[in-house]
């Protein structure tokens, strides 16, 4: 019944990262929104058994490089939908870029997670030009996945928002705006002195992104009186 | 011959046109992003801006204008408008087979 040309999720992540998926409760959670959330990766319904009603999803072989660069990119940032906005969204893509560029690269570990930078400097050219992300591998930035090796704690993102103590004005303002904390964003921004392009331009988008949210639920407020 | 090929895509382009020039939203799924809206806000400060798009809040908009409207002009619709769009926003997700006019919901939203 099972077609040459699809993978099990597990079968998939062990012919791409050598890595058994059932060892890895957090890593799992991870890979499984994406391989379910429709129309993002080929996936191909087969049922598990003859007996079974139940239905096992298999990856298109076509889908894999796919799959292979959402992992890596959730080594970054843990959540799905930010991952796959990436692929669709080319605003969401070059914030994604602007931000390894700023806050992650020059680093060359963030606590328990190595990187090879050279691997790093062109992931994110690869994420700045108009490589595709669906058809090409991206080159691996992680001597081990991040969602392997961190307690609880899933993604590069989330490490560094936790060691808060030893960040600059500018990574706090990034790393939150990222993490979809706008308050936090928005104190950090204004906390920055910074001559640095990038972060000037965030600042300035972060700030009226502040604003706007602020009137809005303002508005909102208002209405219901 | 091909002047008359001309007019009729140009009278097809512009019927076409016209037609999509009308409002298209529904009130139901309108006040729906309404509601949206307001629990995305309760859930956290800042998440409403952060995860309504502009035809979201259009739509939100709409339900609103549609809504005090109604109840400029009908004397007997007491309750406010936040319960009125959720009343709409859930009566047909309950209901699909049963389809009410926009004007009969409105009228029922006035009753509760």
């Amino acid at each position: 019944m099972k077609s040459n040309d699809a993978l099990s999720t597990p079968e998939a992540i062990r012919a791409l990262f050598s890595i058994e998926l059932s060892k890895h409760k957090g890593f799992k959670d991870l890979v499984y929104p994406l391989v379910r959330y429709k129309k993002f990766l080929k996936v191909h319904k087969v049922p598990i058994g003859e007996s079974s009603s139940r239905e096992q999803l298999l990856i298109d072989k076509c889908s894999l490089n796919k799959l292979y660069n959402a992992v890596l990119l959730q080594g970054f940032f843990a959540d799905s939908k930010r991952v796959r906005d990436i692929f669709s969204n080319n605003v969401k893509r070059k914030e994604a870029a602007d931000f390894l560029e700023t806050v992650v690269c020059g680093r060359q570990s963030v606590i328990g997670i190595s990187l090879q930078s050279e691997a790093l400097i062109e992931f994110i050219s690869n994420l700045k030009s108009d490589f595709s992300l669906s058809d090409d591998k991206m080159p691996n930035p992680f001597e081990q996945l991040p969602q392997l090796s961190l307690n609880g704690k899933t993604s590069l993102i989330q490490v560094l928002l936790v060691q808060s103590a030893v960040l600059s004005d500018g990574d706090t303002m990034m790393l939150n705006f990222l993490d979809g904390d706008l308050k936090k964003a928005y104190d950090a921004a204004c906390k920055l002195e910074s001559d640095d392009q990038t972060l000037i331009k965030y600042k300035a988008i972060i700030v009226q992104k502040y604003q706007e949210a602020k009137e809005f639920d303002k508005l909102l407020d208002d209405l219901l009186n | 011959m091909h002047h008359i090929k001309i007019l009729l895509i140009f009278s097809a382009l512009l019927s076409s046109l016209v037609s999509e020039a009308k409002p298209q939203l529904s009130l139901v799924e309108s006040c729906a992003e309404l509601m949206n809206i307001y629990s995305s806000k309760n859930e956290q400060r800042f998440m409403a801006a952060q995860t309504t798009s502009l035809s979201e809040s259009l739509r939100a908009g709409y339900c609103l204008g549609v809504l005090e409207q109604y109840a400029e002009t009908e004397y007997s619709c007491r309750s406010d408008w936040f319960k009125r769009a959720e009343f709409i926003a859930k009566y047909n997700l309950e209901l699909e087979s049963n389809r009410l006019s926009d004007r009969k919901l409105l009228k029922l939203s006035c009753e509760i």
